[in-house]
């Protein structure tokens, strides 16, 4: 058991990343980098209008810059707790943001459009009551649309959105100005109207009662806004959205192998999976090792307090675990392990995630292993008993080697459901396979491609597994 | 001198009391047969005695340490000393299915005795060797018979030097042509004065090889005595009726 601790200490240890201590103070920037032309990634990196506008105001003020790239629902968390000082990811200022968050004096306004097939009769804003209308999740065409018009189809990406328009399952879909010029000009079968739904205002929100921190962002602004720096850096990304516009209608290939090059090959986008890849995999092997020793506590503990009726202080606790941890949702496991456990601190994600996974599969080995225990005969632990041996040397020689031969296919299954759970990885700002898809999916503005394959990888990786655990279980049934 | 001494024993189970004031001595290198009709409580004693089992009342003595008294039972160190001085034979084996016959048999020694490894495999194959099973050093315990696992949980009993050992119906679970093996062994260690307290339904066997049978009924010890006169001159009517029954059933 030992050597088991202190493998997964060693593996635990080489996933901590080693901080750089800078000279300069750092400014940390939250986003959603999925975004263009506000964020987005470009060969690895992630630019942008708001990415290049806060560079400035760090270079102007002596600040180190370093971007984190989350969902875009996590941001004003994000800021709140301390995770980042400045969220800028074209966030429109709105009252209840106001009340959560201070926002900067605002660096651009822009607009909500609406975006109908081309023989569409709906012609304004107007006449949008009554209608099929698809927004993007959490964001202000999602809240007027819901305040003002009615219950909207809220999806997660645009992509998704207008894939539901092209299909028929929408009549309209409000949108970001800059984006749905992207779909419109890959998707001739649509267009945008003139008439914008509303104007609205971007800002740079900071957390409540960093005042000093604002007066400097502000200060700032205005002088970028005089020397006409910040015209200057909408302008550079007005043509990189004429370019995506001309690339995404211009492609070399057509088709399937077009949308294939698009999404994969070109400007490498596949670095996104393979990158998410290896992530996924560190998370879903080492919060796995981590689980199944929690596990095995756990389930050691359980098991003597019902056979023997000690321990009933730890049992207790026990129990109050696996009612918490297998009664709440492992998505909000994993927000509160990272906000809240580990608001205050610098800690890397994947080690996060790793704690959160672990402590969450941690509960269900438990039950496992103890349903193993449960299924070893009463006689072995009381012929290791008469042998002399204590109760603990009994679980760890005799009872637990067999009972994990006989939960091993249970095992393998709740490793299974682990790996794909950790899809939700993207929530806490961790590329891994699902966000690498993702990535890559809100820079070709492809709904499926990136999914699919994405889907492929996990696949492959199950199979492969599944074989590995059939091979581990032939050869510990030599003795049967 | 006495290995095994238990005085005024008392067990319930819920509200089933199973022994009643059981008391009987164990001198070295004597052979007692446990004899009665199921449900009279012996293999609850002999669970009781061997520690398996926790008495509600009396005392037990086992190799010169008290490991309970007047229903209390003595420190952890103590009944882990107790427990280093008997072995059990348990009527489904019990063997360790994970681990090869070798290793059920040293790993106590090694592990709880400390003995080296090197000096526990050499005893371990002279163990075998006396239970006619040195061939099978390498196999698992189920690729063995269940005559030949019992043998091999002989050994395993034996390679801690207990100076006592619990027999719990050893051949019950046994196909009738199995039997012999076991009983064999069981003689050849009598012949060596290995003290023994055996439950068992072999009266033949109770006959030959105990030098004493103790006869229970309701958690009672009825009759004690030498092995020849309870078998042929019981001086009690349920034993009698208990022997009886037992010939006229062939």
């Amino acid at each position: 058991m030992k050597r088991y601790i202190l493998t997964i200490l060693f593996l635990l240890t080489l996933l901590l990343p080693a901080y750089g201590a800078g000279n300069k103070p750092v400014l940390r920037m939250v986003t959603s980098a999925n975004f263009p032309p506000y964020e987005f990634h470009d060969n690895n990196t992630i630019v942008g209008i708001d990415v290049d506008i806060v560079r400035e105001i760090a270079k102007r003020n002596n600040f180190d810059l370093l971007i984190e790239d989350m969902k875009f629902d996590s941001i004003i968390a994000a800021v709140q707790t301390g995770k980042g000082d400045i969220a800028a990811s074209a966030i429109t200022v709105t009252e209840d943001r106001k009340k959560m968050v201070d926002f900067s004096i605002p660096y651009v306004t822009s607009r909500q459009v609406i975006i109908v097939p081309g023989d569409s009769l709906i012609d304004s804003g107007k006449v949008l009551k009554g209608k099929r209308i698809g927004v993007q999740h959490g964001t202000t065409g999602d809240n007027y649309v819901t305040e003002n018009i009615g219950e909207p189809q809220r999806y997660d990406d645009a992509s998704m959105a207008i894939t539901a328009l092209l299909k028929g399952k929408l009549d309209a879909v409000v949108l970001d100005y800059e984006p749905s010029q992207v779909h419109a000009a890959k998707n001739p079968a649509l267009k945008i109207l003139e008439e914008p739904l509303f104007f609205e205002e971007y800002a740079f929100a900071v957390a409540k009662g960093r005042g000093q921190l604002l007066a400097v962002i502000n200060q700032t602004l205005s002088q970028l806004k005089k020397d006409g720096v910040l015209t200057e850096i909408r302008k550079k990304y007005e043509k990189h959205t004429e370019e995506v516009v001309k690339n995404v209608t211009e492609e070399k290939y057509t088709g399937i192998a077009g949308d294939f090059y698009t999404n994969f090959v070109k400007d490498n986008r596949w670095q996104y999976l393979v990158d998410g890849f290896y992530v996924t995999i560190a998370v879903a092997v080492s919060s796995v090792l981590f689980g199944v020793l929690i596990g095995f506590v756990v389930a050691v503990i359980r098991s003597t307090a019902d056979q023997t009726g000690k321990l009933k202080i730890a049992n207790f606790f026990c129990r109050l675990y696996l009612a918490v941890i297998r009664g709440t949702p492992v998505v909000l496991q994993l927000l509160i392990i990272y906000f809240v456990v580990f608001g205050s601190v610098d800690v890397d994600k994947v080690l996060v995630a790793i704690i959160a996974f672990g402590i969450n599969s941690g509960a269900y080995v438990a039950e496992i292993i103890r349903s193993g225990i449960m299924s070893v005969d009463r006689g072995q632990m009381e012929a290791g008993r008469s042998l002399g041996f204590s109760y603990l040397q009994t679980m760890n020689l005799i009872i637990l080697p067999q009972a994990f031969k006989n939960v091993l296919p249970a095992l393998g299954n709740e490793f299974i459901v682990l790996l794909k759970e950790t899809s939700v990885c993207g929530f806490i700002a961790l590329q891994d396979l699902t966000k690498g898809g993702d990535i890559i999916r809100s820079q070709t503005y492809n709904a499926f491609m990136p999914l699919i394959a994405v889907a492929l990888i996990y696949l492959l990786l199950v199979v492969i597994f599944s074989k590995l655990l059939e091979i581990l279980e032939k050869r510990l049934k030599r003795n049967e | 001198m006495d290995i095994l001494s238990i005085n005024n024993l008392s067990k319930s189970f819920r509200q089933q009391q199973v022994l009643r004031d059981i008391s009987f001595t164990v001198k070295q290198g004597e052979v007692i047969a446990v004899i009665g009709p199921s449900g009279s409580g012996k293999t609850t004693l002999l669970r009781c005695a061997a520690m398996l089992e926790n008495a509600d009342g009396g005392s037990i003595d086992l190799g010169g340490i008290s490991v309970v008294e007047s229903g209390k039972y003595a420190d952890k160190a103590s009944l882990k000393s107790a427990r280093t001085k008997c072995g059990m034979v348990f009527q489904n084996f019990n063997l360790f299915p994970h681990m090869l016959v070798l290793d059920n048999i040293i790993d106590a020694p090694v592990h709880v005795l400390g003995i080296p490894r090197q000096e526990a495999v050499r005893e371990a194959l002279a163990l075998l060797g006396k239970m006619e099973m040195q061939e099978y050093v390498n196999a698992y315990p189920c690729e063995l018979s269940g005559g030949q696992q019992q043998r091999v949980a002989i050994a395993r009993a034996l390679a801690l030097h207990p100076e006592i050992l619990f027999f719990d119906e050893p051949t019950s679970a046994l196909d009738p042509e199995l039997t012999n093996g076991v009983l064999r062994v069981i003689r050849a260690l009598a012949e060596e004065d290995m003290t023994m307290v055996i439950v068992t339904h072999e009266m033949d066997f109770a006959e030959k090889v105990a030098d004493r049978i103790i006869f229970m009924a309701d958690g009672m010890v009825v009759e004690d005595g030498p092995a020849a006169e309870v078998i042929h001159n019981p001086a009690n009517e349920r034993t009698k009726a208990f022997i009886a029954g037992l010939k006229s059933g062939f």
